[in-house]
């Protein structure tokens, strides 16, 4: 990741990295020691099969050690703080690696240990799960819409799909633990489908953006605009992620979304109240989400692609090479196909979940044959992505058809510029990544603390009428630098130089700490 | 017969949505003493637009030039998809309710890069406040919706408009706050007072007009007529899912006739009471809107939890 070792934020980036997977490293080898104790075996199998000898206490906190190192791995919120700055200092196609494979390898452990090596599960374990994602989706898409550089930005959504995938299995946790394994399986193949669709997108979106960053030299989205009529290929990939990642049909985030809140759906008719409206919480969250999202990549891709170039740089972009855009076009076209093929996929997944131990005895399966859609257990609801498309495409063509062709068919188009009172219009107009983001920003500015600062210099020192230049300063304040990293770090800094008393820098005093050691170690050993 | 109301359906929507503005515009000025236009004014004003010549801005891309043809092809597709007079034209494969939801976000997504696509401020602006209002209202539908999904048992929008449930009046109370939490997102979706003003000419206050104020020609006409379908969607959602009553549940000419009359007497009351508030109360200042949103979804998280307990 520190590729480019010059870049003294690039060295920063690299070392919070190494610091915070470390710390989740800490955390999973506890968790394995600790099961270790009473399995005497690291073999899966053998952990598996002496994991009801774990007392249910020391289950938990196997369960919130897993939580916080594997979720460090995957980005879950509190433990992200790595991820939105790893990605702007990787090169693109390591981003695309790291969001589309790497993170997704915590969910991949969290499922195989709390699917397939814990038998039972407690209630509360889903419910935190739950609650987790829900945060996760939420301030991942908020700080996505605060961010005007794009790999910055498409970090953020990568903490806010792994919440959505986290939505999907603490669901699916909390249908087990209450016995409903059916439901428990859509939730499971909804997380399992998601985490699919993340990787396709999230590649195509970084190394859409890779491949501007790489014709433009900023990551910047103020400084770009105008880019589709130099980068045509690439803008219209990056369309198909932004459509594919906003969950609109039929691209493939729909279709996955679409079981997530089907999953909760279910739940929110169960009796239990505090379910229910943990449940109803989930799905406030994952609608909003959704229309954040919405606005988020309107925001992207309207910044960085339509209108002017807001600077003189961009009049030397060229569209991305062949192997480029091939790569790019494959993504899009997989963006496409497993959205169409979404009964398919549903049902491959809620096969695989099938084979874990625990879905071993499910009798009524759903989705069992393969269809074009896409069903719900308990006819709950049902979608047919490839009807959608074809209905969809064919009502478009004829649409277009008619208004051409069918109702004056001698209509002149004359190019003509855009109206703008009479004024010269320029780059400066047009609305900023900053300035289209800024009254969601304000509207939750209980959550993203924005902070303004606005220097003026008056042309006239005397009256105040008229100024010459005015600064505005927007930031935002990270809520979880202020108030969890920031104290951890004064406490560990002060543990520290209390700490540096015993090195005394005199030999015979390390000496007498060896001697120290030596005894108690044998005394201990005895 | 049945292939005969699947056309109907088909075309039901945009045939008729003109029709609803007109009327709005009548009471609109019948409220406030003014003579005003006839209601099938929209028609002509559409076909004149459809037989103009069109400017097109040098700064535009192919998604400025194809955006009408994807807004207005949503809202056929949505129109086709979703319950209207009759409920027995069950359809499992595209009628299903986060599906509708999700479609008319396709809508507006290519309706706000449209806006941007010409690199004008108010286009920009307009965008920029369209995707802060939608994004706020999608929490409100969706839990609107699903109150009536959990009290159907379905997310299939023609089974709920056919659950009996909802025929026997039961579960008034909790239909009736996820109906008034609709209303809500209604009024917002489809930029009427107090989010959108669609009659103003002043540029500062718009959201929808500013967006497509480069249009001219055909594919303003496209627009808004998708505007216009866009409204008699959702007052076709609200009549028939919240309160399915008269709604053709047999394919015979005597039940397709009254589910028709119904929906316009449903329909009719939405435009009486959009022109009584749009006459009667001033636009919000904006950032006064998302209260309005956010008591949307209370009042549709109050009305789940009062299912259980009824």
């Amino acid at each position: 990741m520190v590729y480019d070792r010059n870049d003294e934020a690039n060295i920063k980036a690299g070392f919070l990295y190494l610091v915070m997977t470390h710390i989740g490293t800490a955390c999973i080898i506890v968790a394995f020691l600790l099961i270790y104790n009473f399995s005497h075996s690291f073999e899966f199998e053998t952990m598996r099969l002496s994991i009801s000898a774990i007392p249910s206490f020391v289950k938990n906190i196997i369960f919130i050690l897993v939580l916080i190192g594997f979720g460090t791995k995957a980005g879950i919120i509190p433990f992200h703080i790595w991820l939105p700055s790893a990605h702007p200092a990787a090169p693109s196609h390591v981003s695309a690696l790291m969001s589309g494979v790497m993170i997704k390898t915590g969910i991949y452990m969290m499922i195989r240990i709390f699917f397939d090596m814990f038998g039972s599960i407690p209630l509360w374990w889903g419910i935190a799960v739950l609650g987790i994602g829900s945060v996760s989706a939420l301030l991942g898409v908020l700080y996505a819409l605060t961010e005007h550089d794009i790999k910055r930005l498409l970090a953020y959504h990568s903490i806010e799909n792994i919440g959505i995938i986290l939505l999907g299995l603490g669901s699916s946790l909390i249908f087990y633990s209450l016995g409903n394994t059916t439901l428990a399986l859509l939730g499971l193949g909804a997380a399992l489908y998601h985490t699919l669709n993340h990787a396709t997108f999230k590649s195509l979106l970084f190394l859409s953006a890779g491949s501007v960053i790489n014709q433009t030299h900023t990551r910047n989205m103020e400084e770009y605009g105008g880019l589709l009529k130099y980068m045509p290929r690439t803008a219209f990939f990056f369309l198909i992620g932004s459509m594919a990642i906003s969950a609109l049909p039929p691209f493939n985030g729909f279709f996955s979304e679409w079981l997530t809140f089907q999953a909760l759906m279910q739940g929110m008719s169960s009796p239990d109240v505090l379910i229910k409206s943990m449940f109803v919480l989930a799905i406030g969250a994952l609608s909003l989400t959704g229309g954040l999202a919405l606005a988020c990549f309107v925001k992207a891709f309207g910044a960085t692609f339509l209108a002017r170039p807001r600077s003189l740089e961009l009049a030397h972009a060229k569209d991305s090479a062949f192997p480029l855009s091939l790569a790019m076009g494959s993504l899009a076209l997989c963006c496409l196909l497993f959205g169409i093929f979404s009964g398919y996929l549903g049902s491959i997944f809620i096969t695989l979940g099938e084979s874990l131990h625990l879905f071993s005895d499910v009798s009524p399966i759903i989705n069992s044959s393969p269809d074009h859609t896409l069903t719900a257990p308990n006819g709950f609801g049902s979608v047919s992505a490839p009807v959608f498309f074809i209905f969809f495409v064919l009502v478009i063509f004829l649409v277009m058809i008619i208004t051409k062709f069918g109702i004056y068919r001698n209509q002149k188009i004359k190019n003509g510029s855009t109206w703008d009172c009479g004024t010269d219009l320029t780059p400066r107009m047009e609305i900023s990544a900053t300035g289209f983001a800024r009254s969601i920003i304000r509207i939750f500015s209980g959550v993203l603390r924005p902070s303004i600062q606005r220097e003026i210099e008056y042309r006239d020192s005397e009256s105040r009428y008229l100024s010459k230049k005015m600064t505005v300063n927007l930031k935002m304040n990270d809520i979880y630098q202020t108030y969890l990293y920031e104290p951890l770090k004064k406490i560990l800094v002060s543990i520290s130089i209390r700490t540096k008393m015993i090195q005394s820098g005199n030999l015979n005093m390390y000496v007498l700490y060896i001697l120290i050691a030596v005894t108690t170690a044998l005394f201990l050993l005895k | 017969m049945i292939t005969f109301a699947w056309i109907l359906q088909l075309i039901f929507v945009p045939m008729l949505s003109p029709l609803c503005i007109g009327i709005i515009r009548k009471i609109k000025a019948i409220l406030q003493n003014r003579q005003g236009a006839p209601i099938v004014q929209p028609y002509t004003d559409i076909w004149k637009l459809l037989h103009k010549d069109e400017v097109v801005s040098s700064d535009a891309s192919w998604i400025f030039r194809y955006a009408p043809f994807v807004v207005f092809g949503v809202t056929i597709l949505v129109g086709a998809s979703i319950p209207l007079f009759a409920s027995f034209l069950q359809n499992t494969l595209t009628s299903d309710l986060l599906l509708i939801v999700y479609s008319l976000a396709l809508g507006t997504f290519f309706l706000a890069l449209a806006g941007m696509d010409t690199g004008s401020a108010f286009g920009g602006f307009a965008s920029s406040r369209e995707m802060t209002v939608s994004a706020l209202a999608e929490g409100g539908f969706i839990l609107a919706l699903l109150t009536i999904s959990l009290i159907a048992g379905t997310t299939n929008l023609f089974a709920i408009s056919n659950a009996e449930i909802l025929h026997t009046g039961k579960l008034f109370l909790p239909v009736v706050l996820a109906f008034t939490g609709f209303c809500i997102v209604l009024l917002a979706e489809t930029g009427r007072f107090p989010f959108d003003n669609p009659a103003t000419h002043l540029e500062l206050t718009m959201i929808h007009e500013a967006m497509i104020l480069e249009y001219s020609g055909k594919r303003l006409a496209l627009m808004e007529w998708a505007a216009a379908n866009k409204f008699l969607i959702f007052a076709a959602l609200g009549a028939n899912l919240f309160f399915p009553y008269g709604i053709g549940e047999h394919p015979t000419i005597e039940a397709i006739t009254v589910g028709i009359v119904a929906l316009m007497l449903k329909t009719l009351g939405f435009c009486l009471g959009i022109g009584i508030i749009e006459s009667s109360m001033a636009k919000f200042r904006f950032f006064r809107l998302p209260d309005l949103l956010i008591t949307s979804v209370i009042l549709s998280a109050v009305a789940i939890g009062l299912i259980q307990i009824l």
